[in-house]
């Protein structure tokens, strides 16, 4: 940088702040030093003069900053023609300024000028352009291996040169040497075209990688060509001579690549992230230092916008490859992704509008602006508008869509598990995730990981967490409108579950401790009474009252006391050995067959006892009246059917005892079970047993 | 002449339960006691032989009298009545050291025989409570005391499994093709054991808690 402002400032100069006039008769002295020698501010000076009677009219194009806006060859070449003249001018170490008024003015020619008399563009342009190169080549000495980084450090250390060499050229003050200002043009054509297609091979391999060293080696060698071509002056390019292959072919090609990028990209979230980011600043810079200096060259509007202006807006976009490649996370680009392009397309629609009108129109560039703001309100808005409804997926992340279900489900759940559940459904369909997994954590946030590929939201049940993998079936990351939606769900699902809970708690608590203070009563007060009656009485009668009293105290004190189900091999073998027992004091045998496959099947407390008692209530009745020998008792489970038949060969029984208390009695349980309950006499068919009675009750299981 | 302590609060209980022992061992003299707090002023009064300790009582369970009965009679036989045949309980009586169970709903001829088979050595033993009994000695390996006095012989298991299913004892003695009181014998011993294991888990218990 150095060099160049050395060189900016040996240039030979009058010490006169150029601006060009309304209408390109000479120039007007903008500024001067303050002394008689020098022409006042305000003045129109129509030329320049030697001594020796050299006479170089003044015109705008000598103010301009980049002779490279010129669009033709020959005008390029007219250019340097009056610079050769100008020179010739100066050389003679006097000039002669003419007002065209009669008016003139001598002035010797300084062969320097100082530090503060380069305009402020000089220094935007340096500066701004070393910023390029600093954050070129410092991503690439974070990421020295990538291709990509490469490539950046490459356009920028280009982009860096080719300012340098238009800063010296575009800070003269009406003249430079000449041979100098070819060289550097060219130099700055040269970087120029590298930069601009290490820009576009930048396209090529990020974020996905598209082409190979091969592409490389055969881009560079287009540019190269193309730059032979322009210094050579061989072939002359339509439309603009420089700008053309320059920027706009290159451009319109990275439209191209970025487009095929961008459905490579389509199930990859992390790279389409990468991507919007990258190409983002690259088309809102480009876009913008476009417009501001080829548009303008395009309709002949030249010079009016400073050339530092593009030079920002390029450092712009390096300073946003610089963020994002570090962090592309840290923009929301959801949203500013939208908002960033519909506002390029508005300002390049009008852009376009107005290149259009004066192309086809033929309309003075002054009376096209009032137009394209009227196509711009009635045409572009509302096409826009009807576009967006067309293309962008709404989305359905309102909470109003979502609450009523969640809340109605959620309070309808009937257990905490169904409750945890559904909430992981409800993760399900508000995200389309990819997977969702759920495993331990305590973590009580909601967080995006991996760059917002997941979503860690946290479980009701306080132990573990749900990590949602892919937002969107993958085609979008999780982003900060994610994470609140999550977080107000899950405030949300949490108070209703611990409202709910609560409520089941109190429930709970206060049938317990009725259960328990019923249970106390009848533990201590009941059932010790009704022993004394049962021990203490003379009748039998009373004493087999009070045992059956008892017994049914017992059970009732079972059913509160107890809730849980228990195996049915358990329950098989308290009956066997009650029942094993009253049939050996009774003299009875007893065949006794157990279910075979003993499938896991429990009985919950209603069941066994009130089976328990049914059988119970068999077995006394053979025992009583059946006068038999033996007892045969199975039980099997069928179709998730509970079977249970107790057989005897006594005498079998007849229609009083079929209609009598006790059967009722074993009636009314077996209906309490859900079952059936049947009586029938043996006939030599069934079960080889040759009479008595086969009493069988079926009843349902419920699902475990 | 048998002296029988009967630890039982509700009166008309030790009404019936006295005209029981009467029945069945003849001649004895039974001291009532309605509580812990009644029961330490007399125990040592006389020579008892034997005890009917109710589990729930007013100020206390009958269940942790009797290591102090055992204490002040080392030979006093334990038995343990209930009126709500809770299994969990009856376990631990017996892991406490009872000798025997009763409930206090059984027929009177069956409590009547039950006291005789008690004494003779042949305490009841029910599926519920033969199911824990097996799951205690899967479960507990007390490593500082010796092997044999603590896990069951495979006789034992055997005649645990069978009562676990059901299986009267008569029917266990068949299967096993032994004689019922050899079942019996099995029986008593599997309580001893019960007892010793449990006490040597206090011990052990007590001596990881810092306490002896």
């Amino acid at each position: 940088m150095v060099v160049t402002i050395h060189a900016a400032v040996e240039q030979p100069g009058l010490g006169i702040d150029w601006a060009p006039a309304m209408d390109n008769r000479g120039l007007i002295v903008r500024s001067a030093a303050e002394t008689t020698a020098l022409p006042p501010a305000g003045t129109r000076i129509k030329s320049i003069q030697s001594p020796a009677g050299l006479f170089v009219p003044l015109g705008k194009d000598l103010l301009l900053e980049d002779p490279d806006q010129y669009a033709t060859y020959s005008e390029y070449n007219r250019f340097f023609e009056r610079q050769k003249l100008l020179k010739s001018v100066y050389d003679s170490g006097t000039v002669i300024l003419s007002a065209g008024n009669g008016r003139q003015w001598p002035i010797a020619v300084q062969s320097g000028r100082a530090l503060n008399q380069l305009p402020f563009s000089f220094w935007v342009l340096n500066l701004s352009a070393a910023v390029c190169a600093l954050i070129g080549s410092g991503v690439w000495w974070y990421r020295p291996g990538e291709i990509s980084a490469k490539l950046l450090a490459t356009t920028a250390v280009c982009y860096y040169l080719s300012i340098l060499c238009l800063s010296i050229y575009g800070s003269r003050e009406l003249f430079l040497e000449p041979a100098l200002f070819l060289f550097l043009s060219a130099a700055n054509h040269l970087f120029t075209l590298t930069w601009c297609y290490s820009l576009l091979l930048l396209v090529v391999f990020y974020p996905i990688r598209m082409g190979g060293m091969r592409s490389i080696a055969a881009v560079y060698f287009i540019a190269l060509s193309v730059w032979a071509n322009q210094t050579l002056q061989v072939i002359e390019v339509p439309v603009h001579a420089y700008y053309g292959l320059n920027h706009i072919v290159p451009y319109g090609i990275g439209i191209f690549v970025g487009y095929r990028q961008w459905r490579r990209t389509a199930r990859r979230p992390v790279e389409r992230a990468a991507f919007r980011w990258f190409i983002l600043s690259i088309w809102i810079s480009i876009g913008i230092s476009g417009s501001s200096f080829i548009v303008p060259s395009l309709t002949d509007n030249s010079g009016k916008i400073p050339l530092y202006v593009p030079a920002l807006s390029i450092m712009f976009m390096f300073i946003c490859f610089a963020l994002g490649i570090f962090r592309y996370g840290l923009f929301n680009l959801e949203h500013w992704w939208l908002t960033g392009w519909t506002w390029l397309a508005a300002g390049l629609f009008i852009s376009a509008i107005d290149i259009l009108i004066v192309f086809i129109l033929d309309i003075r560039i002054e009376f096209v602006l009032p137009y394209s703001i009227l196509l711009l309100g009635w045409i572009y808005f509302p096409l826009r508008q009807w576009l967006w409804q067309r293309l962008a997926k709404p989305e359905i992340y309102q909470l109003e869509h979502h609450m009523p279900v969640l809340i109605q489900s959620l309070f309808n759940s009937r257990s905490m598990q169904s409750f945890i559940d559904r909430w992981t459904e409800l993760l399900k369909e508000i995200f389309q995730p990819l997977d969702i997994i759920v495993e331990q954590g305590m973590n009580r946030d909601v967080v995006t990981r991996q760059h917002g590929f997941e979503l860690k939201v946290p479980n009701l049940d306080g132990k573990n967490v749900c990590r949602l993998i892919g937002n969107r079936q993958g085609s979008r990351l999780f982003g900060s409108k994610d994470i609140n939606l999550a977080k107000s769900l899950f405030s949300l699902s949490q108070a209703i579950f611990t409202i709910t809970n609560h409520t089941r708690q109190v429930q709970h608590e206060g049938a317990k401790r009725e259960r328990e203070r019923i249970m106390r009563d009848l533990h201590d007060d009941v059932l010790p009474k009704l022993i004394s009656i049962k021990q203490l009485s003379e009748s039998s009668a009373i004493e087999k009252m009070a045992g059956a009293a008892f017994q049914s105290i017992r059970d009732t004190i079972y059913l509160l006391r107890y809730s849980s189900n228990k195996p049915l091999e358990e329950v098989l073998a308290d009956w066997r050995a009650e029942v094993a027992e009253r049939l050996a004091a009774a003299r009875l045998d007893l065949d006794w067959r157990c279910p075979d496959q003993r499938n896991r099947c429990h009985l919950s407390p209603r069941q066994f006892i009130n089976c328990g008692r049914i059988l119970r209530e068999a077995v006394s009745n053979i025992i009583k009246h059946a006068r038999a020998g033996s007892v045969h008792i199975s039980f099997d489970i069928v179709d998730h059917k509970f079977h249970m038949s107790v057989s005897d060969n006594g005498a079998g029984a007849g229609e009083p005892f079929l209609n009598g208390m006790g059967t009722s009695n074993m009636r009314l349980r077996a209906r309490a079970l859900g079952g059936t309950i049947t009586w029938e006499p043996n006939s030599s068919s069934s079960a080889g047993i040759q009479k008595g009675m086969t009493v069988s009750i079926t009843f349902p299981l419920d699902d475990p | 002449m048998k002296h029988i302590f009967l630890l039982e609060d509700d009166e008309s209980t030790r009404m019936w339960f006295s005209a029981l022992l009467e029945k069945a061992y003849g001649k004895v003299e039974i001291i009532p006691a309605e509580s812990i707090g009644q029961a330490e002023k007399v125990v040592e009064r006389y020579p008892f032989s034997m005890a009917i300790l109710d589990i729930y009582l007013p100020d206390g369970r009958g269940i942790d009298y009797i290591k102090r009965l055992k204490n002040v009679h080392p030979a006093i036989f334990c038995i343990m009545v209930t009126a709500f045949d809770d299994s969990a309980d009856i376990f631990a009586a017996l892991k406490a050291g009872a000798d025997g169970y009763l409930l206090k709903s059984q027929d009177k001829e069956k409590l009547i025989q039950l006291l005789q088979d008690i004494l003779k050595g042949a305490p009841p033993l029910s599926p519920s409570v033969a199911r824990r009994i097996i799951k205690h000695f899967n479960d507990t390996h007390p490593p500082d005391t010796p092997v044999k006095s603590t896990t069951l012989t495979q006789r034992e298991n055997e005649v645990l499994v069978l009562i676990a299913k059901g299986m009267t004892r008569n029917e266990t003695a068949d299967m096993l093709n032994i004689r019922p009181g050899t079942v019996a014998g099995y029986i008593k011993r599997i309580y001893e054991k019960l007892n010793i294991t449990s006490r040597a888990e206090a011990a052990l218990e007590a001596r990881r808690m810092g306490l002896i």
